[in-house]
């Protein structure tokens, strides 16, 4: 995914056959699960489960923890935010195609205030503008485009039908993996690889503790996943989602 | 004419007092309040960052934490939905067993998941009515980092307003406890009494 600039042409190319793609999935009825989510192809994603915890400990693991080791932190947290600063051209386009008018101004001011800093440093954040976030799986959302079917993602990890196509969309449409100037391209690619194994190593409690210590690391992995992907969609926790106190069983 | 005037005065009267009774029945009718939600939240808070501030070794941390979930929580609702229909199931001392089993796992594990939060400041933003209680939204600030939001779901039982569950990120402990403990108890053939000798190991 290292897009030249001079591939415009196969990025649309590439777009057109990913939007057919949407609309024959989105139009085909999935099969039907047997847990309380939406994954019938459960006994795969289990094996791609394992080949991701395989990859995770054999490489991702060691090498987030040997770029933790030997890069300073304040440089770990520049990447962090250049990563940000690189994403937000994409976010503005997803802001503008959900419609979303609140959120198109908050990622054009956090280019404009970061821009102080060349993406270096995130004064945006200090000065109290949040990051939206907004990605093409998002705006699927927003479009009333299904979820579809849990999966896993080889070492992507966790994803649905809908989130897997907007990654792909997120990744063509983001100008700064291919549209800066010639030797700089993939940029943005690079910096948000570099962001993974920050958070990697910076979350690894976390992380070994979901996938080395959890009884199931597949079901907490997909339940967790699911569950903040759709506070996210939903802009916050909804009434419907809460458990009874009062439940007799 | 006269009398349909006075007529529709009185039908229009009689709807605004219903209006108005309507509007005051929420605060009267439920005992619970969004201010008293709050106030459990954010007294709740405040005791879970003077553990994370104290300096106490990990295991007298955990020892605090559990103090203060039994103070707080709602323990034998959540313990119970966490287990959902195999409780019904269990005899009372191993809904016992369970539940100081579920307790002194949950403590440990939030326990340790608190301590990351070293730092960082939270703040109770707002509150909104829900069906079985009162949804309480803080967001938890680390200096230079982005902010994350942290909901609390209070409700009242008995005279007694309790935490039930938090949402970190819109992640449930509940219902991500609930996947957790589903899938110990099938690791322990469906028997409580192993399921609680797992919960003691794990954490």
């Amino acid at each position: 995914m290292f897009l030249k600039s001079s591939s415009y042409t196969s990025i649309y190319r590439t777009i057109s056959v990913l939007i057919t793609t949407l609309v024959v999935l989105s139009a085909c009825a999935a099969p039907v699960s047997k847990s309380e989510f939406n994954d019938p192809y459960e006994s795969q994603n289990r094996k791609m489960h394992e080949f991701n915890k395989g990859l995770d400990r054999a490489l991702v693991g060691p090498t987030a923890k040997g770029y933790g080791f030997i890069t300073p932190p304040l440089i770990i947290h520049i990447v962090g935010n250049v990563a940000g600063f690189l994403g937000l051209p994409g976010q503005a386009v997803n802001n503008v195609l959900q419609g979303d008018i609140k959120g198109l101004r908050q990622t054009v001011s956090r280019f404009a205030v970061n821009s102080l800093t060349f993406g270096l440093g995130d004064l945006a954040t200090d000065a109290g503008i949040p990051d939206n976030n907004a990605d093409f799986g998002q705006t699927l959302h927003v479009w009333k485009f299904r979820q579809g079917v849990y999966h896993e993602l080889p070492l992507l990890g966790p994803s649905t039908e809908r989130d897997t196509i907007g990654f792909i969309i997120d990744t063509a449409l983001n100008p700064t993996n291919f549209i800066l100037p010639s030797g700089t391209d993939g940029m943005g690619l690079t910096f948000g690889i570099l962001d993974r194994l920050g958070d990697r190593n910076q979350y690894s409690d976390v992380i070994e503790d979901t996938l080395y210590n959890s009884e199931d690391s597949y079901a907490t992995a997909r339940s967790l996943y699911l569950q903040n992907r759709n506070f996210k969609l939903n802009g916050g926790v909804t009434e419907d989602s809460l458990e009874d106190p009062f439940a007799d069983f | 004419m006269q009398i349909s005037k006075k007529l529709n005065r009185r039908v229009f009267l009689a709807g605004i007092s219903a209006a108005v009774a309507a509007t005051a029945m929420p605060s009267a009718g439920f005992a619970l309040t969004k201010a008293a939600a709050e106030k459990l939240i954010n007294n709740l808070s405040s005791d879970i960052f003077k553990i994370i501030n104290s300096g106490k070794s990990e295991t007298a941390m955990y020892r605090d934490f559990d103090r203060v979930f039994a103070k707080y929580a709602a323990v034998d609702a959540i313990a119970r939905t966490c287990l959902g229909p195999p409780w019904r199931s269990a005899n009372a001392s191993q809904k016992k067993a369970y539940t100081a089993a579920f307790r002194a796992y949950i403590s440990r594990k939030y326990g340790k998941r608190f301590r990351e939060f070293i730092g960082s400041k939270i703040t109770v933003t707002s509150a909104k009515a829900v069906k079985s209680g009162v949804l309480v939204k803080s967001v938890v600030k680390f200096k230079g980092s982005a902010p994350f939001t942290v909901d609390w779901q209070v409700f009242e039982r008995n005279g007694k307003r309790q935490m039930f569950d938090l949402y970190i990120e819109g992640i449930s402990m509940i219902k991500t406890e609930r996947e957790e403990i589903g899938s110990m108890l099938d690791r322990s053939g469906g028997k409580i009494d192993k399921l609680v000798a797992r919960l003691n190991k794990a954490g």
